[in-house]
C-alpha cells in the first residue's frame, strides 16, 4: 500500500483563554489516501475547522498547536520554518473557505489576487500568470473569464465567487485540498453545481480532499470516508456507507436520526437532549457523556480510546451500539 | 376541509429604487409579484425557495409588517388591509412571528421575563400579577425553567433563545404564527428539538403556521401543504405527499433533485440545474424560470403561465403534464 497523502498523528491545538487552556483539538489522528475524500462532520465548536486551520498552520494567538504531527507526502509540516510553510500553503496544499466574500480581498481584483499566488508559487512572468489565471477561471465554469479577471469580488454572485475561490485554490496544482464548508452559504441548486465542480476537478487532477461540513447529506454524497467530531475529539471513523448505515457511536447515531430524512415520515424527530457544551466546560471523561443515553459510570471518569471494532471502522466509546 | 383563516389575492410587494437628486423612482424590486394563496385553520403551509425568491417578504406582507403594493388580504373573514389604528392592533394579536436569528430578534437589555411579558403589556392583557403568572407558564411550556425568568438573552444558547422567541410569539394565544426560517441558524441536534416543540405547541394550542424555509427536508417534515416560490411568484403548490411524489414544475423537480441525501453513499453528482436566479429588478419576460429551464419552449419566453391545475395541485408552467408516469414508477 502506498503512503497516504496526509497523515495526522495525535494533533492537539490549545487556546489559552481567561477561562484557562481550551483544547479545541484533542488528540486527533487520521490519514487520507491519494485521490480520496475524507469528510469531517460535526456541530459548531466541535473542532472541525480548527483541525483544518492547524494543518495549514493558520492558528493565531492565543491558539497554539501543542502536540502532534502533520505529515503531508511524508513531510512534517509542523517542523517547517515559516517561509517553507509559505511555499506549501497555496502550493502543495490549498484551502477553500466558507464565506468567499470574507476570504477574498474586496479592494483587489480577482485577477490580482490570483496572480499574486501564481507568481509566488510558479515563479513565472505576469503574462504567463494572467494566462494561467484566465485558464483556471474558464475551467471552473465562469463565463467570460477575461472580463471576470478584471472584476472585483462584489461584482460576482455568491456561486461565482465560490467558483473563483476554487479557481484560485487549484491554480498551483495542489495535491491536497481542504474545503471548509464550501457550500454552506449557498442555495441548494448552486450547492449542487459547486459539489459537482469539486468532484470533477478532483478526478481530473487526482487530488486528495478533506471536506468539512455540518450537513450530513452533503458529507454522505461527497466522501469516501467520514470522521465524526465532538468536543474537539474524534468519535467515530469509517467508510461513508458503513458509518451512515451502521453507526456505532451514540452521538453519530443520534445525529443521523435527528435530521429529518427526505422521503421518510416520522411524527417526531429523535432529539439529543441538552446542548453542545462550551469548550472550556467539557466533561472530564467522554465529551458526550452528559447527553448520552448509554452513559455508564466509567464514561464520566475516563476518556474512551479510539478502538477499531471492525476493519476500517473505529469508535471512541465504552458502550458502543 | 377546514375553515379558511387567511386569504391573499394577487399580492404584490415592490420596493422602489430611487436615484438622483429628486429621488425619482427609477425601477423597483418585484420581491413578491402577484401571489394568491389561502391558509386553512390548523394547517402548516410551507413556503420554500432559494434566497431572494420572496418567501420572507411574502410572510411579512401577509401580516402587514410590509404594506403590500397591491392585492387583497382577508383574515378571519375580515378585510385586513382596511384596518387602521386600534382595530389593526387588536387584529395583530392573532398573528405573531418567529424570526430566523434568535441573536438579533431578542433585545439584549431585557430579561427573559420582560421579553415574554411585553406583548401582554402592549395589548393590556390581565393584571400585572396575572401576566407574571402567565410568563412562568409559558416558560415551562417551551421547555425552559422558571429560574430563567430574570436572566438575559446572552446567557442562553441558540436553541434556548429560539424557545424564548417562541414563548413570546404564543403569549397572546395567536391563531396564526409565521415561522421565518426558525431553525436555520441552529445546530442539527438542536433543530430537531425546536421542530418537535413547534409541532407539540401546534397540537396543544391549535395553531396555524406559515413555515418559511429554504431547507426542503425540514419543509417535508413539518408542512401539510407546500408552495414553491421562484423570483417573487408561486410556481407550484400542492399537498406535501403529492408535491414530493409528483412534482410538476421543472424548478420543483430540480430543487428536489438537488437535495443531498443521507446514507446513499458517495455518488457522482448528476447534472445539476445551470445558471443562477436572475435579478428581481428586471426579471426575464414570460415565465421567469425559462432561462434555466431544461424543457423551455417558445411560448415560455413571451407569456407568463398562470398558477392553475385541477384540485389542490397547481403549477405555473406551460409544460403539459407528461413527465409523471416515469416518476411514479420509480417510487
Amino acid at each position: 500500500m502506498q503512503t497516504p497523502v496526509l497523515e495526522v498523528k495525535n494533533l492537539e491545538t490549545t487556546f489559552h483563554t481567561n477561562a484557562g487552556p481550551v483544547r479545541a483539538v484533542n488528540n486527533v489522528s487520521y490519514k487520507i489516501e491519494r485521490g480520496q475524500t475524507l469528510g469531517i462532520v460535526g456541530e459548531s465548536g466541535c473542532g472541525k475547522s480548527v483541525t483544518s486551520y492547524s494543518l495549514m498552520r493558520l492558528i493565531e494567538k492565543p491558539g497554539k498547536i501543542t502536540n502532534g504531527q502533520v505529515l503531508l507526502n511524508g513531510r512534517d509540516l509542523l517542523k517547517l520554518q515559516e517561509n517553507d510553510m509559505e511555499e506549501v500553503r497555496g502550493g502543495e496544499m490549498a484551502m477553500i473557505f466558507q464565506e468567499p466574500m470574507t476570504a477574498l480581498n474586496p479592494v483587489l481584483t480577482i485577477g490580482y489576487q490570483m496572480d499574486e499566488q501564481i507568481m509566488k508559487h510558479k515563479k513565472c512572468s505576469p503574462k504567463e500568470s494572467k494566462e494561467r489565471a484566465i485558464e483556471m477561471l474558464r475551467l471552473v465554469g465562469i463565463p467570460s473569464p477575461e472580463e471576470r479577471y478584471e472584476s472585483y469580488p462584489h461584482q460576482l454572485s455568491g456561486g461565482m465567487r465560490q467558483r473563483a475561490m476554487i479557481a484560485m485554490a487549484l491554480s498551483c496544482d495542489p495535491t491536497f485540498l481542504i474545503a471548509d464548508e464550501p457550500t454552506t452559504a449557498l442555495d441548494v441548486t448552486i450547492q449542487a453545481q459547486i459539489l459537482e465542480l469539486i468532484q470533477n476537478l478532483q478526478e481530473k487532477f487526482n487530488m486528495t480532499v478533506q471536506f468539512i461540513t455540518h450537513d450530513l447529506g452533503v458529507i454522505s454524497e461527497i466522501s469516501d470516508k467520514v470522521m465524526v467530531m465532538y468536543g474537539g475529539q474524534t468519535c467515530e471513523q469509517a467508510d461513508t456507507q458503513e458509518l451512515f448505515l451502521n453507526p456505532r457511536h451514540p452521538y453519530t447515531a443520534a445525529l443521523i436520526s435527528s435530521r429529518p430524512k427526505f422521503g421518510e415520515r416520522v411524527r417526531r424527530l429523535a432529539t439529543i437532549e441538552g446542548s453542545v457544551p462550551a469548550p472550556y466546560e467539557l466533561p472530564k471523561g467522554c465529551p458526550f457523556v452528559n447527553r448520552c443515553t448509554r452513559a455508564k459510570a466509567d464514561c464520566t471518569h475516563h476518556k474512551p480510546p479510539l478502538n477499531e471494532i471492525k476493519p476500517g471502522h473505529t469508535v471512541a466509546c465504552f458502550n458502543p451500539l | 376541509m377546514s375553515e379558511i383563516i387567511l386569504e391573499a389575492k394577487n399580492i404584490k410587494k415592490h420596493f422602489p429604487i430611487r436615484k438622483g437628486l429628486l429621488l425619482r423612482e427609477v425601477a423597483s424590486v418585484k420581491a413578491v409579484d402577484d401571489v394568491s394563496l389561502v391558509v386553512r385553520k390548523g394547517e402548516t403551509l410551507g413556503l420554500v425557495g432559494e434566497s431572494g425568491c420572496g418567501k420572507s417578504t411574502l410572510g411579512r406582507t401577509l401580516i402587514r409588517l410590509y404594506e403590500p403594493t397591491a392585492g387583497e388580504i382577508t383574515f378571519d373573514g375580515q378585510n385586513f388591509l382596511d384596518l387602521k389604528g386600534e382595530s389593526l392592533r387588536k387584529k395583530r394579536r392573532n398573528m405573531q412571528m418567529i424570526f430566523q436569528d434568535p441573536y438579533a430578534s431578542l433585545d439584549p437589555r431585557m430579561t427573559v421575563g420582560q421579553i415574554i411579558r411585553q406583548p401582554m403589556d402592549i395589548h393590556n392583557v390581565g393584571t400585572p400579577a396575572e401576566r407574571n403568572q402567565r410568563v412562568l407558564e409559558l416558560i415551562e411550556l417551551v421547555g425552559l425553567r422558571k429560574a430563567h425568568v430574570n436572566r438575559y438573552p446572552h446567557e442562553f444558547s441558540g436553541g434556548q433563545r429560539q424557545r424564548i422567541s417562541i414563548a413570546r410569539a404564543i403569549a397572546l394565544n395567536p391563531e396564526l404564527i409565521i415561522c421565518d426560517e426558525p431553525v436555520s441558524a441552529l445546530d442539527v441536534s438542536i433543530q430537531a428539538q425546536i421542530l418537535n416543540l413547534l409541532k407539540d405547541l401546534q397540537e396543544k394550542l391549535k395553531l396555524t403556521y406559515i413555515f418559511i424555509s429554504h431547507d426542503l427536508s425540514v419543509i417535508e417534515h413539518t408542512c401539510d401543504r407546500i408552495a414553491v416560490m421562484y423570483l417573487g411568484k408561486i410556481v407550484e403548490i400542492a399537498e406535501r405527499d403529492e408535491l414530493f411524489r409528483n412534482p410538476q414544475h421543472p424548478y420543483t423537480q430540480a430543487l428536489i433533485g438537488a437535495i443531498p441525501r443521507v446514507g446513499q453513499g458517495k455518488k457522482k453528482m448528476k447534472k445539476s440545474l445551470g445558471g443562477e436566479v436572475p435579478s428581481p429588478i428586471n426579471p426575464p419576460p414570460g415565465c421567469t424560470f425559462h432561462p434555466r429551464c431544461p424543457h423551455k419552449m417558445d411560448i415560455c419566453a413571451s407569456q407568463i403561465p398562470a398558477l392553475q391545475g385541477a384540485g389542490a395541485h397547481k403549477k405555473a408552467c406551460w409544460l403539459e403534464t407528461t413527465s409523471t408516469t416515469t416518476d411514479k414508477a420509480s417510487i
